[in-house]
């Protein structure tokens, strides 16, 4: 066997996968190439730093309010029209109000895409020192991302507020907890941009939680009325 | 906190039954796991979050098919790699979605004490592969999967995946290299 023959077999080598027959011939070239045994070296280290990673890593923040309200609204719409089938969108005045938050949740994207196409097709030199002191790239996606965010979430809370009789009060009770958990997220994260406005990651946290707020109105503005 | 024999058993079936305390038990001794696989297979912390979340709904939805023939959090990452793949498939669909930098600070705390610089090191560059080759190194690597069960939830040919486990530790093996 030759090294290419060898770089062929190390996976399955090293993976102790490889037949009884290639497994020798494998370790007879590895006894006289350099080469190939610090490729394998480098492999076992690989293989032994993956598996020596931690199996479990937990979330920045609790997960369980929202799961919990998500299940809650399933189990809202499975109770009035049956289990198995999702009817989210199967009042008209919820489809017009989710046609709605789909465009502008669209709108978010794409200011997002365009900022970034922009950012991304911008001639060289003319990003960071064409901005003002302290607006950065993120914080000017940001601040675009905001505006849209603002007239999504005022347009989808007044739809929630024209139907808010039509709820059970369980479920206004979970929309509404979830509504001040993200919004004080939301306050959190502003006031600490604020005070740190050359922080690289806030802005993409903050993207993040004005999409989780509009996904969750969204979802709100589908779920059915109370039987 | 940890649910175990038995007392995973119970938490089982009274969430089977309906009960959303039962679950959210279950939820806390296993979230660790499923954001931990998320983040690598998403290599992204955001979506990582949204993933887990989508799992967790996911889970109690299908709750009733688990019959204890494994352990739930066996039955529990099967679940999770379906909803990352199934959300990988349908974003290059869309391909109109919000995508977030890479994130790494959750995994800045979650590192072997031991060699704390070299397992970041090795995340961050997990998390730089392309798609495909990042899914099977975390499933065959990071979580030990065989080859023949990567194919069944990726789709894939066991061949392939060898060829995917193949590019993505040369492209580690190159990143990480001194």
């Amino acid at each position: 066997m030759n090294c290419r023959d060898i770089a062929t077999r190390l996976d399955d080598f090293v993976d102790g996968t490889l037949s009884a027959a290639d497994r020798g011939a494998v370790a007879l070239h590895l006894e006289a190439c350099a080469s190939c045994r610090e490729v394998e070296a480098e492999m076992r280290t690989l293989a032994a730093g993956a598996a020596a990673l931690p199996r479990s890593i937990e979330p920045a923040r609790d997960l369980w309010p929202g799961i919990a309200a998500r299940i809650q609204g399933e189990t809202v719409t499975q109770g009035r029209f049956g289990a198995g089938r999702r009817h989210r969108w199967h009042h008209l005045g919820a489809l017009a109000a989710a046609a709605a938050a789909l465009v502008v949740v669209s709108s978010i994207v794409t200011t997002l895409i365009v900022a970034r196409r922009d950012a991304a097709t911008a001639p060289a030199g003319s990003g960071r020192r064409g901005m003002a002191a302290g607006v950065t790239s993120a914080s000017l996606e940001l601040s675009q991302a905001r505006g849209t965010y603002e007239a999504a979430r005022r347009q989808l809370l007044a739809a929630l507020d024209a139907r808010r009789s039509s709820l059970s009060p369980a479920t206004l009770k979970v929309l509404d907890e979830n509504v001040r958990i993200i919004d004080e997220a939301v306050h959190q994260m502003e006031s600490a941009l604020a005070r740190d406005p050359g922080n690289q990651e806030l802005p993409s946290l903050l993207v993040t939680a004005y999409r989780q707020e509009i996904d969750m109105l969204q979802r709100a503005a589908g779920l059915p009325a109370r039987g | 906190m940890s649910a175990d024999g038995d007392d995973e058993r119970v938490l089982v079936r009274a969430a089977q039954a309906g009960d959303l305390g039962s679950f959210e038990r279950l939820y806390r001794s296993t979230v660790g796991l499923v954001h931990a696989l998320c983040l690598r297979m998403s290599g992204n912390a955001a979506l990582a979050e949204e993933l887990t979340q989508d799992a967790f709904v996911r889970a109690w939805q299908k709750l009733a098919t688990f019959r204890g023939e494994s352990a739930f959090a066996t039955w529990l990452t099967r679940l999770t790699v379906n909803v990352v793949l199934s959300e990988r498939r349908e974003r290059k669909r869309r391909e109109a979605r919000i995508t977030m930098a890479a994130d790494l600070e959750p995994f800045a705390g979650a590192v072997p004490a031991a060699r704390p610089g070299a397992a970041l090191d090795l995340e961050r560059a997990i998390a730089s592969l392309p798609p495909q080759a990042r899914h099977v190194f975390v499933l065959h690597d990071v979580q030990g999967w065989e080859h023949a069960e990567i194919a069944h939830h990726t789709g894939l040919a066991v061949g392939t995946c060898k060829a995917h486990l193949h590019r993505a530790r040369r492209l580690l093996r190159e990143v990480l290299s001194p």
